[in-house]
């Protein structure tokens, strides 16, 4: 037996390149276009209608009216905001997820990822009966003045709750999939675990800290069930654009379309950025 | 440079090994995969912990010191150079890491590079050499980290059979007056590099003495194959 085929200490076997590209076919049943096409159509084809209902005349004065502005600046701070704070919340629990093994860490993770699959509405109403007048903290917060519902800051708190597992689940995945080699060198040379996290964990998942980052921002930008349970539909302090836009739809239509272009063509931007960098 | 003491006790994996080290001494552990002398070295630098056992260098006890605090680099078979980081920035590492400027780090840095002959790699990037520099780099960082002691897992194990004579007589210099334990399954590494051969089988050691008289007169199985140069 070879001696070089031993895993050494750091774990550091030789592994096989990993294989990109479809390879060669081998013959995928050609019934299956039907179905795919089907499928690609569902998606693409509503896309196509909602940007043929625009007006291309009047699109410039819908987007840049008093009201659709100050919903697009009102998203934009909200969805920066939060995304700030799930970087700053999930970095460190990803890496309490990645890095370490608990007692009932399986379950802490299921339910900190439950958001992702939790109808929005319920999210906000779970939040409401937290922070709400009555709920479980919000009692003692009236108590010293403070009344997170209806206000901005409940924007930003629905839109974290929400967009936190998104950056939670691609980060976890990179840091496991980056391993712990590099870590232990660093440790070796004499680099505190502060040190070793600031200089060779960080910077190694880069790009998942970017994508996930990236898809929280979307994902922020985009919420709207959880935002008009706990937040409400306030004109400028919590009137995001996906709530204008619901709002909009009925008396409104044409500004309820171009508000929604816009956001088609973050949504577009976003999914390209992230498949740029490989993240999706 | 300080002295050496272990014992360690793995009960899962059969080791039971009380190893002494004197300072500037180097000591070649051979003996077939398996037979616990990576983990060993996972005991000494403290990333693995024994069952029961003591680390002593010099006259600190380190069984509770993380290893970031134990004064021991560890060279693995691969090179593992932090791929976000220049070859100069690898090297600069631990002297940033324990707290030196930015200036005199790079300056440290590139005078370890240059005594591994490797100053005109500085400013690549580690995807930018091959296996055989990036060791060589590797090698430069250690030395950079000034460590009490330097332990070596089959530093050239995955390396081309063409480029170890070269870093062979790279780590020949650099090992020559620093405590090292380096794990081997080449009877050359040994030659050149050890002052003593510890040999271990299924968690023991069953063979120890000077490199040139286990070298000499194997008696040990493992020892007799290394020489005949069965193994490969």
């Amino acid at each position: 037996m070879p001696a070089s085929s031993s895993p050494d200490l750091l774990g550091t076997a030789r592994r096989t390149d990993r294989q990109r590209g479809a390879g060669p076919s081998v013959g995928m049943p050609r019934w299956l276009w039907f179905p795919a096409a089907l499928a690609a159509a569902f998606i693409i084809v509503p896309l196509v209608a909602i940007i043929l209902r625009v007006d291309l005349a009047s699109f410039p004065a819908l987007i840049t009216s008093p009201s659709a502005l100050e919903a697009l600046w009102l998203s934009l701070r909200t969805a920066v905001a939060s995304t700030a704070l799930c970087i700053l919340l999930g970095v460190p629990l990803s890496t309490v997820l990645a890095r370490t093994s608990f007692r009932g860490q399986g379950l802490v993770r299921s339910l900190v990822l439950l958001p992702l699959v939790l109808p929005p509405v319920v999210s906000g109403l779970a939040l409401l009966y937290t922070f709400g007048r009555r709920g479980l903290l919000g009692q003692s917060l009236d108590l010293v003045g403070i009344q997170v519902p209806f206000t901005t800051l409940a924007v930003v708190m629905a839109q974290t709750f929400v967009a936190l597992p998104f950056l939670v689940i691609s980060l976890e995945g990179a840091l496991r999939t980056s391993g712990t080699r590099y870590e232990a060198v660093a440790a070796t040379l004499g680099a505190r675990p502060t040190t070793v996290f600031r200089r060779v964990t960080l910077p190694l998942v880069g790009p998942g800290l970017l994508s996930g980052s990236v898809l929280a921002f979307a994902r922020c930008l985009g919420e709207f069930g959880a935002t008009i349970t706990f937040a409400g539909n306030l004109p400028g302090v919590t009137s995001t654009m996906p709530l204008q836009v619901y709002l909009l739809r009925v008396d409104d239509p044409d500004a309820a379309v171009a508000l929604s272009l816009v956001l088609v063509v973050v949504a577009v931007a976003v999914i390209g950025f992230a498949r740029h960098g490989r993240a999706l | 440079m300080s002295s050496l003491h272990l014992r360690a006790v793995i009960v899962q994996r059969g080791i039971d090994v009380t190893l002494d080290v004197a300072a500037g001494e180097t000591v070649a552990l051979t003996g077939p995969n398996g037979a616990g002398k990576s983990s060993l070295l996972g005991v000494i630098s403290g990333l693995l912990r024994p069952d029961e056992g003591e680390v002593r260098l010099g006259d600190r006890i380190l069984d509770r010191t993380p290893p970031h605090a134990r004064g021991i680099a560890l060279l693995a078979q691969d090179p593992l150079l932090f791929p976000h980081l220049s070859v100069l920035a690898n090297v600069a590492f631990a002297p940033r890491a324990r707290g030196v400027p930015r200036r005199q780090a790079n300056e440290l840095a590139t005078r370890h590079l240059t005594e591994v002959g490797a100053e005109m790699l500085a400013g690549r990037r580690p995807t930018e050499i091959s296996g055989g520099q990036a060791q060589r780099v590797a090698v430069a960082r250690a030395l950079a980290a000034e460590p009490e002691l330097l332990l070596l897992d089959e530093p050239m194990a995955s390396l081309d059979v063409d480029v170890r004579p070269a870093l062979r007589q790279t780590l020949r210099t650099a090992l020559a007056d620093r405590t090292a334990v380096i794990v081997t399954h080449d009877a050359a590494d040994a030659r050149a590099l050890a002052d003593r051969v510890v040999v271990i089988e299924h968690g023991h050691i069953v063979e120890e003495g000077p490199t040139e008289q286990v070298l000499e007169h194997p008696q040990s199985g493992f020892a007799v194959r290394l020489v005949s140069g069965s193994i490969k």
